[in-house]
């Protein structure tokens, strides 16, 4: 478990000292210290994000808010236009981890962790988020998380920040089922936006976490949502193609077959959440 | 206590106190095994089995031996002593020799010491072990047809009944039989502090041991035989302990014989700390437990017959499952008075993690599975469950179910109308009514359970249950006491500290409770069964009530006044006429006059007649009861269960420290919460999967309930210190069978299963769609 340990100043000395073999970044390092100790990566340096000025910003824009790589899940939760614009992502947010984790855990680390249990990375699927890149390119997130664990991020390039476009919406929801209140990971998640008035579906986002090798949008059923009207009957329908759609594993969180009974019971919920238009 | 006046008050007993050790704990002050240091110290790590059962062809330790920094790499062959560990049954090896089997995954093959962590860890990575994997015996129903042995002499190791009255007689006499059957999962400890032992090797003393322990005359006991030396060489020390729960009962004593054995080899101090997944990996459990169930009742809910018939997943090796085993049969039937009982037990050999010692000792899942019964006998019968248990509730002069006639302090009946009474339990079962017409999604009910538990060792363990104490009152007044049992968390230190100022009449602030030593005070028996602040308290007790009336005689002869007139109290010694003197100038007085200041106190268990044949006799010296009511959620479409109101009550003899008394119940229920909803250990082929506390899921601050309220029936108990019973396992008993019940009455389905994760609950919710 040896390995160096620095903490670049800026973002020239993060590039350089990212260049050698062998060298892993680290943000809260939530994820990448529990890798290290199981001996699943064996880092030869660690590279830390933290002490970087300019990665270190919160941006609210007219069209979109901007969140640096080094914001914190606290940080992010303090600050108020991601309440008023994002709600969704605060309720994801606010079930990750711990307040401990909260304060180390960041958004970045999350979405290049890229697991299919990712909370935060479920609701920048349904928000359309994008992912800057340091060699300049932006990234919608569905491109740049590839697989379990795998993203598009080229070697020896680090990712900036998160860009999230702003949208109106009337409906948000998002459920975590894990296997107790807090300090959990998620054995199914699911999160939904909806644009609607009178009932009458104008707009609809749906994902599913932890069910697939990465967040599953299921856009089809997002398409055969328009136009309709939120009762009994469209949440059956819709929870029979879900349970159609999706194709989770065993493991030891839960059963392949009971991951697929939540995620077609979680589709109920909009009974209730669907009178709010 | 002679000559000394008889107060009925007390000045501390009963109040609130502040804990002994609050500050040291909170402060980070207290030191754990693992943060000793020593010069020259050597880090252990175990070499494991990889398999659940093969057979060990070759130890080749060669290569980790040459590695730079290692110190040794020892193996079957290095043991001077017997290679023979067990607290009941001697059938576990210290370390595997070649030529025999590993029975399970965490059996120990070599051991390793260098001078870091990280050296002993890429040593262990070297031994190399040849196996021959063999067929694995990895259920009870495989492990009773006995085609392969986990031991020779086959898979069931111990078997044992009650037969009380005529069963065939009391079902004949039944208006309603109703028959099930239950299973209760392993559960781990999970305390916080891992296993961890610091061994040191010195000319004067042989082999001192500092630990994480519950018994340190067990520690002493066992590394003795392994080293081959005589047992006043061997020197234990319990070292601040970080929670126990059963799970450092006999465990310490074979990460004490591991470390000690590295030690001896060395001459160097060692210290063996387990990672989290070696510990959760290796270390005992709570038994699972499969049991069948049939009752007989009349018309009106009277309890007339039980039979019962069930058996316990020992794991490889016995460790303490006998004795589990004996509380199991004689809390199998609970709290009721009936007329005819009869229980089979048998403890079955597998070839996974040997289970022992937690928190209830083998009670929780038979209690889980008779509380379940009772309620839905209640249903059957269209009776409330509170009801049918008042019904059956024993009473002074009932029988238990091995025909013990209860003679006092059976605080039962009052436990039931003080939980009804706490809950407002019609308006609840009013309220739970009206949400459910109201939900369609999420579904509420109440649980009810009550339970009874013997307090200490009881008939089967009466050769360990005594307690020794040596106290000491200084020139200053100021008190060491010295007492065999051990604080682990659960506020020993403070109980004890809290009887010693009563009986002295010395002020709190001015007594400090030592860790136990094996070198100060006889082998009091272990720290388990609910029985240290009766044990231990009653022999701190004793001695310090000796150096008190030492003390009158003296003030009375030098006062010349009445020795009946003094009174000690809170740091003062006073008589009737206004004579009145601080409690360390007295002390200093005593001194100057060559009075014993220093004594040793004794309690020993009232005896008990006990026929194992039968399984009728008096099984405890005393029970403890308890009665809870829960209220759950369940979300209809998860599966998932939120306990949202608790209301317990139990009948603790005497309350001596009130706090300390809501800290066990509330840790109690939370704990049993735990283990009825979602602590789960899952296995592959034998090995734990679940081995850290990402993938054992135990409640956080956000599962308890947001109403908790706590309860306490007092009747005093005539042979307790003050007349107080134990708490410490009590404190659990009921709550997965409350929860349980609770969980069946939302969904109206039988929860037959703990823990009832949301995964059984949800495909018993799909069930009935
Ligand atoms: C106890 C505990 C509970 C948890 N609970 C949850 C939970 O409920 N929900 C959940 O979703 N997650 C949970 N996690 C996982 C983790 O906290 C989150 O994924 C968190 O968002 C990771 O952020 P971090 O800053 O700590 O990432 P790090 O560990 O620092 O990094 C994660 C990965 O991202 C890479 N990386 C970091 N910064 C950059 C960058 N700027 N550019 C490119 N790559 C980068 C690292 O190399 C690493 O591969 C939990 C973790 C723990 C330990």
């Amino acid at each position: 478990m040896d390995f160096v340990f620095m903490i670049p100043n800026t973002e020239e000395e993060l590039k350089t000292q990212l260049s050698e073999p062998g060298s892993f970044l680290m943000t809260g390092g939530t994820d990448l210290l529990v890798k290290v100790r199981i001996g699943k990566i064996k880092p030869k340096r660690v590279v830390s994000t933290i002490r970087i000025p300019t990665l270190h910003f919160l941006k609210d824009k007219i069209d979109e808010i901007v969140i640096g790589a080094t914001i914190t899940y606290s940080e992010l939760m303090d600050f108020k236009p991601l309440i008023k614009n994002f709600p969704l992502l605060y309720d994801a947010i606010y079930t990750v981890g711990s307040p401990q984790i909260r304060n180390r855990g960041t958004l970045v680390g999350n979405v290049v962790n890229a697991s299919p249990a990712g909370d935060g990375l479920l609701a920048l699927y349904l928000l359309n988020a994008k992912i800057e890149i340091s060699d300049g390119s932006v990234v919608p997130v569905e491109e740049f998380v590839t697989g379990p664990g795998q993203t598009a991020l080229p070697s020896g390039e680090y990712v900036r920040a998160i860009h999230i476009p702003k949208y109106d919406w009337s409906v948000h929801y998002f459920e975590k089922v894990g296997q107790r209140n807090s300090m959990t990971i998620s054995i199914a998640s699911v999160g939904w936006l909806i644009r609607c008035k009178n009932r009458i579906i104008d707009e609809f986002r749906i994902a599913y976490g932890s069910v697939a090798p990465t967040v599953l949008r299921l856009r089809d059923v997002e398409e055969f949502a328009k136009g309709k009207h939120i009762d009994e009957d469209f949440t059956h329908s819709i929870s029979k193609m879900v349970e159609e759609r999706v194709h989770p594993i065993d493991d030891v969180r839960g059963s392949a077959k009971y991951r697929k009974i939540l995620c077609a019971n979680l589709v109920y919920r909009m009974i209730e959440e669907g009178t709010k238009c | 206590m002679q000559g000394v006046t008889e107060k009925h008050g007390y000045f501390i007993i009963g109040k609130e106190v502040q804990r002994v050790d609050a500050f040291q704990k909170v402060t980070g002050q207290a030191k754990f095994v693992a943060d000793f240091d020593m010069k020259d110290m050597l880090y252990g790590v175990l070499v494991l089995s990889k398999y659940a059962r093969a057979r060990v062809k070759k130890i080749d330790v060669s290569k980790a031996k040459i590695l730079k920094g290692v110190k040794a790499v020892l193996t079957y062959k290095d043991i001077p002593g017997e290679n023979q560990l067990g607290e009941v049954v001697a059938d576990m090896p210290c370390l595997v020799p070649e030529g025999e089997e590993v029975r399970y995954h965490g059996d120990v093959v070599a051991l390793v010491a260098a001078d870091t962590l990280k050296i002993a860890k890429s040593a262990a990575k070297l031994v190399e072990v040849e196996y021959e994997e063999l067929t694995p015996i990895l259920t009870i129903e495989e492990a009773l047809k006995n085609e392969y042995k986990v031991h020779p002499n086959g898979n069931v190791l111990t078997s044992k009944r009650i037969r009380k009255g005529n069963i065939e007689a009391g079902f004949a006499d039944s208006d309603v039989i109703l028959e099930d059957d239950f299973y209760a999962h392993y559960q781990e400890q999970a305390y916080l502090e891992p296993q961890g032992i610091l061994a040191t090797f010195d000319n004067n003393y042989g082999i001192t041991i500092y630990g994480s322990m519950q018994c340190p005359y067990y520690v002493q006991s066992a590394v003795p035989k392994v080293l081959g030396i005589p047992m006043n060489q061997v020197r234990v020390i319990q070292a601040e302990t970080g929670g126990a729960f059963g799970g450092k009962e006999d465990v310490p004593s074979y990460v004490a014989s591991q470390c000690a054995l590295l030690a001896y080899h060395t001459k160097k101090p060692v210290l063996l700390v387990y990672s989290r997944e070696v510990d959760i990996q290796t270390t005992s459990k709570r038994h699972p437990i499969k049991s069948h169930y049939k009752l007989g009742l009349s018309r009106d809910g009277k309890l007339k017959a039980v039979e019962i018939t069930a058996h316990m997943d020992m794991g490889a090796y016995a460790t303490l499952s006998p004795i589990v085993m004996y509380r199991s049969l004689v809390h199998a039937a609970s709290a009721y008075d009936i007329p005819n009982v009869k229980v089979d037990i048998d403890g079955v050999y597998t070839n996974k993690v040997p289970c022992g010692a937690f928190r209830g000792f083998g009670s929780p899942q038979v209690l889980f599975a008779m509380e379940s019964m009772v309620s839905e006998a209640a249903k059957r019968l269209k009776m409330d469950p509170i009801d049918i248990r008042m019904k059956n509730a024993l009473r002074v002069g009932s029988r238990t179910s091995t025909d013990q006639v209860l003679t006092e302090s059976v605080g039962a009946v009052k436990t039931i109308e003080h939980a009804v009474k706490i809950s407002n339990y019609d308006e609840l079962k009013r309220q739970v009514i009206e949400f459910n017409e109201k939900n369609k999604f999420k579904k509420r009910g109440i649980g009810v359970s009550h339970i009874i538990y013997g307090v200490s060792l009881g008939a089967a363990g009466q050769h360990l249950d005594a307690a020794g104490a040596l106290v000491q009152v200084h020139r200053d007044g100021t008190i060491n006491v010295h007492f065999g049992n051990t604080e682990m968390g659960q506020g020993a230190k403070t109980v004890i500290s809290m009887i010693a100022a009563e009986a002295l009449g010395q002020k709190m602030d001015k007594i400090r409770v030592d860790n136990p030593d094996t070198s100060y005070v006889q082998d009091s028996g272990p720290t388990v069964a609910s029985r240290t602040t009766v044990f231990g308290g009653n022999a701190v007790k004793s001695a310090c009530e000796s150096i008190k009336s030492r003390m009158a005689k003296h003030f009375a002869k030098t006062r010349k006044v009445p020795i009946d007139e003094i009174t000690f109290e809170n740091g003062t010694v006073k008589t009737s006429n206004g004579e009145e003197e601080d409690f360390g100038k007295l002390a200093q007085e005593c001194y100057d006059a060559n009075v014993k200041m220093i004594e040793r106190g004794w309690f020993v268990s009232p005896k008990l007649y006990w026929n194992p044949e039968t399984g009728i006799g008096e099984a405890y010296i005393t029970y403890a009861y308890a009665t809870q009511i829960v209220l759950v959620e369940v979300d209809m479409l998860t599966g998932r269960t939120q306990v949202i109101e608790g209301y317990t009550s139990h009948d603790v003899g005497k309350k001596l420290n009130p706090v300390g008394l809501v800290g066990q119940v509330q840790g109690g229920f939370v704990q049993g919460m735990g283990y009825g909803l979602f602590e789960e250990i899952k296995t592959s082929s034998g090995k734990i999967l679940t081995d850290n506390f990402n993938t054992y899921i135990i409640p956080t601050i956000s599962d308890i309930p947001k109403k908790l309220v706590i309860d306490f029936v007092e009747d005093d108990y005539s042979q307790g210190p003050f007349g107080a019973k134990g708490i410490g396992e009590p404190s659990l008993m009921p709550t997965p069978a409350a929860v349980a019940n609770a969980i069946s009455d939302a969904i109206g389905r039988r929860i037959k299963r703990i823990p009832a994760t949301q995964e059984y609950v949800m495909n018993l919710i799909e069930e009935v769609k």
